[in-house]
């Protein structure tokens, strides 16, 4: 058996579960999620590299998730503009409607544009610093902190996360609500 | 209140991974689907690694005439899109605007599963200018194969199924030689490669067995010189082989720029471009020794990698500053390098690599074409002068160029999406008007692989980390 296949095995067999949260963080649904692990997979494996380590590779799946993501996000929006319809990142709903609604994350997520949810999902995440988001996405350190205080602005307005309290250690949230 | 944030998203992912276990399948299925689509991947990629021909050959006729069995009624004519593009204000980075209009077709677009037998000796009576396709598709579910044959498109877009001896299903094609039943396959179970006789069945030994081992091979071609010989890139070599396997010629197997094809040979089928990390390179094919290649900055020999021929020139990709080595993804510029003597000259109408699928010499313009995941359609470029001229646009952007055939594209258009299912389909593109027309396509299908051979012009390099 060829060795990208037992990696391949492996990653199914070990990381599934992990790297199919992880697309759910971009698409929310976890069967859109589950589908985009998969073409992730298989665009990290089609590669003429040698994948010899499943630590090495789930990197690479991870870089995979996100650029699928953003590609087909870039398709979509085109085509929305094209046709005039609606911004797909929606309108962000009124801190005081937030504050009393149930939100989940999952839906907070869902307010937020791609480029705005993959540079919150890279910083507050991943853990990386700024620098780092910028080179992942191929944008430039000032768009990346632009998208970054959208993106949590929303988020906080959404899930009711206090920003003048910092001693507020829990999120009044719903959590784990997917939409499959 | 990031930490608030970052709990929230890891609460989320911890839930999401938790359901996600709760619900996972059969892991060894899985497995078993993904690496079934990995391997045709790697095939189109590995079988498409020739170069850039400008062949002057009868192409595909202006009207397509279908066959179908039976044919009671001519088809009444199909509208295509076509698409005019006003003029980009960028030189750099093209925009165009597209207005599309409608063009009617001759004929509506043959299909695959309605296709006669292939005449006898209709192999050996063809050229450079018809196309062999290996499809295969699958429906709603993964595992459940519907469809593998081999099918013979002649110049004018008749299809005919190809009598094979042995079932498709249990190879994929990497190339065919022109005028005779002889392709390269590959496995879809195991690591092996050899030449087979489509008609009698009759096979070659296994030019390579097993993956991680010095001859494994990675890239396999035919020559394409009027020879039967074979080109095979292997882990540690690269050689010129005859098809019993026999070693003709050999050269070390230099270490190759990420997402690069390590080997690109011209349209004559003589003389080979050689991705290298410590510069590009040329050889002859006929005896792999060294053909004079400049660079285009001797200071930074590593910074640049080939993406393909055009005409005798090699194109280059270099990435641009102080950078010693070429990075994916990082600013770049485009350059011509001529074989056997000559200055390198840039290229500086070039669109971003990242939208850039590939350039051709079409007629007597040198034509760049921006399509695949990160363009909602592909769009096409004069990009011999200063500035890009944008010629047309409209048409599928999820297209592989295969063949330059009479002034036009021969394209293989394979969508994606993540719900299916989808059409696949040889499609025939005029990059002067962006005019797009089906050759002859497939039912719709959830997944389909598509090679179509001989596959003379490589697949554009990986441009982007995850791509």
């Amino acid at each position: 058996m060829a060795h990208w296949r037992t990696v391949l095995d492996q990653m199914v067999r070990d990381r599934r579960s992990a790297l199919v949260a992880y697309a759910c963080l971009f698409v929310v649904d976890r069967r859109d999620a589950e589908d985009l692990v998969h073409e992730a997979l298989v665009r990290t494996f089609a590669r003429p590299r040698v994948v010899t380590d499943p630590h090495a590779a789930e990197g690479y799946v991870r870089q995979a998730i996100r650029t699928v993501y953003l590609d087909q996000a870039r398709r979509r929006r085109t085509r929305q503009e094209k046709a005039h319809l609606l911004d797909p990142g929606g309108p962000v709903p009124p801190a005081d409607d937030a504050a009393t609604a149930s939100a989940d994350v999952g839906a907070a997520l869902a307010l937020l544009t791609p480029r705005e949810r993959a540079c919150v999902v890279l910083r507050y995440f991943d853990d990386l610093p700024v620098a780092d988001v910028a080179a992942a996405l191929q944008i430039s350190e000032g768009a990346t902190k632009r998208y970054l205080a959208d993106g949590t602005r929303k988020l906080r307005t959404t899930l009711g996360v206090d920003p003048a309290d910092p001693g507020h250690s829990s999120v009044d949230v719903h959590l784990g609500r997917s939409r499959s | 209140m990031t930490d608030d944030l970052s709990v929230a998203l890891r609460g989320f992912a911890e839930s999401e991974r938790r359901a996600a276990v709760e619900s996972a399948p059969d892991p060894t299925g899985e497995s078993t689907m993904l690496a079934r689509r990995v391997t045709r991947r790697r095939t189109v990629r590995a079988g498409a690694t020739a170069l850039v021909a400008v062949v002057a050959v009868a192409g595909l006729a202006a009207g397509v005439q279908a066959v179908r069995r039976p044919e009671p009624a001519v088809p009444p004519p199909t509208p295509v899109t076509t698409s005019s593009v006003t003029p980009s204000p960028s030189p750099v980075e093209p925009t165009p605007t597209a207005t599309p209009t409608s063009t009617p077709t001759n004929a509506a677009p043959a299909s695959f599963d309605s296709a006669p037998p292939m005449p006898p000796g209709m192999l050996a009576e063809s050229d450079e200018g018809w196309t062999l396709v290996r499809f295969e598709s699958w429906a709603t579910d993964e595992s459940v194969l519907e469809h593998a044959r081999v099918y013979l498109v002649d110049p004018d877009g008749r299809v005919f199924v190809v009598p094979s001896a042995t079932d498709p299903a249990s190879w994929y094609v990497l190339d065919w030689l022109p005028g005779t039943s002889s392709v390269l396959v590959e496995s879809t179970t195991l690591s092996e490669t050899w030449v087979l006789d489509l008609l009698s069945g009759e096979a070659g030994p296994v030019l390579e067995r097993g993956a991680q081992t010095p001859t494994y091979v990675e890239e396999a071609r035919f020559a394409h010189d009027g020879t039967d010989d074979l080109l095979l890139v292997r882990a540690s070599d690269i050689v010129r082989a005859a098809p019993d396997g026999t070693v003709l010629a050999t050269m070390p197997r230099p270490a190759t720029h990420e997402g690069a094809t390590a080997l690109l040979v011209d349209g004559t089928g003589t003389r080979a471009a050689v991705n290298d990390v410590t510069g590009v390179r040329a050889v002859r094919t006929d005896d792999l020794s060294a053909a004079p290649l400049p660079l285009p900055d001797p200071r930074r020999p590593g910074a640049c990698r080939a993406w393909s021929w055009v005409g005798d020139d090699v194109l280059q990709e270099c990435t641009t500053g102080a950078a010693d080595d070429f990075q994916i993804g990082a600013p770049s510029e485009f350059w011509l390098v001529p074989v056997d003597g000559g200055q390198p000259r840039a290229v500086p109408a070039m669109p971003e690599a990242t939208r850039l699928g590939g350039v051709w010499l079409v007629g007597d313009r040198l034509v760049a074409g921006t399509f695949g995941p990160t363009e909602s359609e592909a769009a096409w470029w004069d990009v011999g002068g200063a500035t890009p001229t944008p010629l047309g646009a409209g048409g599928p952007q999820q297209i592989r160029v295969v063949a330059v055939q009479d002034g036009r594209l021969l394209t293989v258009e394979q969508p994606y999406s993540l719900h299916g299912p989808v059409v696949s389909a040889l499609v025939s593109v005029d990059p002067l008007t962006g005019t797009a027309r089906r050759v002859v396509e497939g039912a719709p299908a959830k997944m389909t692989s598509f090679g179509a051979f001989p596959h003379v012009l490589p697949v554009g390099p990986q441009t982007d980390y995850g791509e």
